[in-house]
């Protein structure tokens, strides 16, 4: 946890300045000159005052902010509630939270009455994914006249979660777990149970779904979805093993990229109904089924907290729920796609690869 | 991380800040660079000049604000710079020295005010500050122009670093309006400034300046050392200035005893210094030529002249008289001092470095000069009979005629001391009037002539001048009071400076002290402000406060006083504090009448069969009544009314109250109606 603190430093100003007051004390102490004095008198005067009555308890403060689920690169909007809990009211101070400004200005606060709470909005955005239990932020203050700038950290101890980037996936990708398009009237004959709904149509989808009556009066292309069609359950691994012998710090942006892909993946995959049997094979492998909203956040909290592991061997049971499904895919995040348990899946397998690779 | 770095993308321009408060960077830098430039003088520096590099920098700065091309800027400026060039010449002749001088700041200082951009304040600023300090150098200091030239340069100062904060952030949206405490808090820092400025200057001041020393040691050795000016703490200001006088700080000066524990005269005067240089505002030691003391712990000014006794005296000094030597009238000789530096002729005398070393020096008695008794002839080469170079003669020669002043040396004295006797009076404030300068106001002004020891002396000498009397101005201590603790002796502080004029006779220094004898040797308090008046009743008549006041007075001019004051300061600054307690949050106290009220209510629920579970909150017993359409409105409303009291801080006023009461009544209607 980050120690709240403040420090002082002379600005770029009063360095100036104060060599100027130097040199002058310096000629009037040599010279015994008046005028020499007079000079160093004003130039010292101000970085004098300015470091007496500069706000140097900035870390009084106390910034509240409320837990926060983002997905990196997302633009947002924070509230923060900021109250000064020292003696003096805080004036032109800025605040400034290093992980999620980055490229946005400081925000200028309102003179912070002691014990006052003023409720601010900062404009955000987390580019690194994270999963982060302490927010901390910088407030920095040069006023009165700005020879010194005090500086102060403090924290406020809250979530930042910050999913993966989404990724496209190709429409061929999504629906390898469905069935082959038949007719319609087909339907009742197929598992599951019977449900229809209508969606956007995707490019590349085929073009027999398309529900021709409501994309005419809608004005856009609208397909059906008839749910029955899909596997109710279906498996997706996540492996993020890297291969033998690869180094660290390698693969990174392969890394992330497949577990945005996953994201994205089970997303879809609830939006359409089914339910995703999500295994991560990490150091301690995990398993989530993704039923409904609660899963789906218990799994985009684990993959924002992620981090690619070593090459190790897999325990023959972990992956017996998911080898029991009709089809799996398959994301190698840690870039092996050799695996010997992918080779042995015994159903329907799709490997999510970027299309780089 | 920090947040420069982190601005370096975002909004770098100041239209998020308040009109008002561009309009007050605006306006604060416009005047402080008037200021500056109106301390420029115009003699020096003729106001077509000024014109010259002020007015074409003012136009390009502002013109720079438009968008035209950059060569086109360029060959403008310098055609407008040449133009105006030309119409001073024309105008007014070749530049002066200051002009040239003026030439390379006062361009980019136009220039930097009118335009106003990111960094131009604080450039405008310091070239503000360059153009104040040449004027206080041509010029000398012009207080209320440096105190409102101070004033403005920190407001402007403290309004850049509010810019700056808008330049490098954004604003929430949350504005706070501007409120006393900021104009208090703004106020309070500029007069916190001019207040410091004071304080370092005091505290500055503090420091031994080693040039003083040097100039000394350089002539040490050589019996005709070159000529040289003393700095400008040895000058004699009428304004009560730095000069040799207000340095004189310490509580106890001098001690002063006869080896023979003998009585020290009452009247004595004790000189450490003088002034030969005449002026209207500022006398000046004027040149000295340095030489080394006659023997290895001593000095022999003059032989002792034969049938008068050669008296001795022992002088002790404290605290900052330890940079004087005290010598009384017609001194023959001085013993147990080493390392002095003498100007033999002048009878000047000083230690190289402060010393505390008692000393005996050996004086004589010698009555008053008789008439026709010689002048000395070395007026014209010390410049004794020199009058100041703007001093208005034929006003003084009116004078003059009006007392009779002849050119007889103890005849001029006698009338010039009447004179000044009955026309002003002895005043611990500085001469107020209409004249430019304080003596002009000191002995011509309509109402309440008055002034202290050095208009006194100013005047008298400048009157025996202009009779050709070669005089100056001596400076020193005088009267003092009993020693009780050493037989004899008498006690110098402070309060015993005083000033007065000796006269250069062909084998002595005559002392002619024109200051009315009741007054001298009293200390002088500097006045408030140039309209206030002393009251002669209060001046003879001291109250109690008086000590004090010349106590505070004492301290406030003692420049150690504010070094101490500075180092205090900033370490109360540094000291650590702790957290404030938090306010105590305001209990929310359910009142004890609503709480009785809801207990009945609950009891004829229950009584009707209705019991509330334990634990069961009103809103789920709510609910739950409803669900079995028990739940009449009022019991409803009563529910709602005891929450608001509950929860929501509201009083339990006389509505809520007549709601529970109506709540009761259905409850206990309810149980009448159903009592299964």
């Amino acid at each position: 946890m980050a120690t709240p603190h403040s420090s002082i430093e002379l600005t770029a100003r009063g360095k100036v300045v104060l060599w100027l007051a130097g040199l002058a004390a310096g000629a009037a102490w040599i010279g015994g000159d008046d005028n020499a004095r007079l000079a160093a008198s004003m130039l010292a005067a101000p970085i004098l005052i300015d470091f007496v009555a500069k706000q140097r308890r900035l870390h009084f403060t106390n910034v509240r902010v409320a837990a926060r689920r983002t997905v990196a690169g997302a633009v947002y909007i924070e509230t923060l509630h900021v109250e000064h809990q020292g003696r003096r009211p805080l004036r032109n101070c800025q605040l400034y939270e290093p992980r999620s400004m980055r490229g946005e200005p400081a925000v200028l606060l309102p003179t912070l009455i002691p014990f006052e709470p003023q409720r601010i909005e900062v404009r955000q955005r987390s580019l690194v994914r994270s999963h982060v239990l302490e927010r901390v932020f910088v407030l920095e203050s040069q006023w009165p006249l700005g020879m010194f700038a005090t500086r102060s950290v403090v924290s406020a101890e809250t979530d930042l979660i910050t999913e993966p980037m989404r990724a496209t996936l190709r429409t061929d990708v999504l629906d390898a777990a469905a069935d082959a398009e038949i007719a319609p009237v087909d339907r009742s004959m197929l598992p599951g149970p019977e449900f229809q709904a209508l969606r956007e149509y995707l490019p590349e989808e085929d073009a027999r779904g398309v529900h021709a009556l409501r994309s005419a009066s809608l004005g856009t292309l609208v397909r059906r979805v008839t749910r029955g069609r899909m596997p109710r359950t279906i498996g997706v691994v996540l492996d993020l093993r890297r291969p033998p012998g690869q180094p660290r710090g390698r693969g990174l942006r392969r890394c992330e990229w497949s577990l945005g892909a996953c994201a994205s993946l089970v997303e879809e995959l609830h939006r359409r109904g089914s339910v995703s049997r999500v295994v991560v094979v990490d150091t301690e492998p995990e398993q989530i089924e993704v039923k409904g909203p609660a899963q789906l956040i218990d799994l985009m909290t684990l993959l924002s907290e992620a981090s690619l592991s070593m090459h190790h061997g897999l325990a023959p049971e972990l992956l017996a729920d998911v080898e029991s499904l009709g089809h799996c895919y398959w994301i190698p995040a840690g870039g092996f796609t050799r695996a010997p348990e992918l080779r042995d899946m015994p159903g329907q397998v799709t490997v999510i690869v970027e299309e780089d690779e | 991380m920090t947040l420069a770095g982190a601005t370096m993308s975002g909004p770098t321009n100041t239209e998020d800040a308040p009109s008002g408060l561009r309009h007050l960077a605006s306006v604060s830098l416009f005047a402080a660079t008037v200021l500056a430039l109106s301390n420029l003088p115009a003699s020096e520096l003729p106001i077509p000049w000024l014109l010259a590099f002020t007015v074409p920098g003012a136009i390009i700065g502002s013109w720079s604000r438009l968008d035209r091309p950059r060569w086109l800027r360029v060959l403008f400026a310098i055609v407008l710079q040449a133009s105006a060039c030309y119409g001073a010449l024309e105008w007014v002749g070749p530049m002066t020295r200051p002009a040239a001088l003026a030439c390379t700041i006062l361009p980019p200082l136009a220039f930097a005010t009118t335009r106003n951009h990111d960094g131009d304040p604080s450039l405008a600023l310091f070239l503000s500050f360059c153009v104040m300090l040449v004027g206080v150098i041509l010029d000398g200091v012009h207080m209320p122009l440096l105190l409102a030239y101070g004033a403005f340069a920190f407001l402007s100062l403290h309004v850049a670093t509010l810019m700056q904060s808008y330049r490098t952030s954004k604003p929430s949206r949350t504005r706070t309006p501007l409120r006393a405490a900021d104009v208090m808090a703004t106020s309070m820092m500029m007069l916190s400034c001019m207040v410091g400025v004071f304080a370092v200057d005091r505290t500055l001041s503090c420091l031994p300046s080693p040039s003083r020393v040097n100039t000394s040691d350089d002539n040490d050795g050589s019996s005709n050392g070159p000529d040289r000016q003393v700095g400008l703490d040895d000058s004699f200001i009428l304004d009560g200035g730095n000069g040799i006088l207000s340095e004189l700080t310490g509580e106890q000066l001098a001690r002063v005893r006869r080896p023979n524990q003998g009585p020290v005269e009452t009247d004595l005067y004790l000189r450490c210094g003088f002034f030969t240089i005449a002026s209207m505002d500022r006398w000046q030691i004027g040149p000295l030529t340095l030489g080394a003391q006659s023997s290895a712990d001593g000095h022999i000014l003059r032989r002792p002249r034969p049938g008068y006794n050669v008296d001795q005296l022992e002088v002790e000094r404290f605290g900052g008289a330890a940079k004087f030597v005290f010598l009384p009238p017609n001194t023959v000789e001085l013993a147990g001092l080493s390392r002095l530096v003498v100007d033999h002729r002048r009878e000047w005398i000083r230690p190289k470095l402060p010393s505390q070393d008692n000393y005996l020096v050996g004086y004589q008695n010698l009555p008053p000069p008789s008439r026709g008794a010689n002048l000395s002839s070395r007026d014209v080469q010390l410049g004794l009979t020199k009058l100041a170079p703007n001093i208005d003669v034929e006003r003084f020669e009116q004078l003059l005629e009006e007392w009779q002043v002849s050119r007889e040396p103890r005849q001029a004295m006698a009338a010039i001391a009447d004179g000044l006797a009955e026309r002003c009076r002895y005043a611990r404030s500085e001469p107020v009037g209409p004249f430019d300068h304080r003596i002009e106001n000191f002995l011509f002004a309509e109402i309440d002539r008055h002034g202290y020891c050095m208009h006194f002396a100013s005047a008298a000498a400048l009157m025996l001048r202009m009779r050709g009397i070669p005089c100056r101005i001596g400076v020193g201590l005088y009267g003092g009071k009993v020693d009780a603790t050493v037989a004899g002796a008498r006690m110098y502080g402070s309060q015993h400076a005083h000033a007065w004029v000796e006269v250069l006779y062909e084998d002595r220094i005559f002392i002619f002290d024109p200051t009315p004898p009741d007054s001298r040797g009293r200390a002088f308090v500097p006045s408030n402000g140039p309209n206030e008046r002393s009251d002669p009743e209060v001046e003879i008549n001291e109250s109690l406060l008086d000590p004090m006041m010349r106590l505070l007075s004492t301290l406030v001019g003692t420049p150690a006083t504010w070094a101490v004051l500075l180092a205090l300061v900033i370490l109360i600054t540094l000291l650590p504090r702790r957290q404030p307690k938090p306010p105590a949050r305001q209990r929310v106290i359910t009142a004890p009448k609503a709480r009785r009220a809801l207990q009945k209510l609950l009891r004829a629920l229950a009584k009707a069969g209705h019991r509330r579970f334990p634990g069961q909150t009103l809103e789920l017993f709510a609910a739950d009544l409803a669900e079995r359409k028990r739940l009449p409105a009022e019991v409803g409303t009563a529910f709602a009314s005891y929450q608001e009291v509950r929860f929501g801080g509201r009083e339990f006023d006389g509505e809520r109250a007549q709601q529970m009461e109506h709540g009761i009544r259905a409850a206990i209607a309810m149980r009448d109606a159903d009592p299964a």
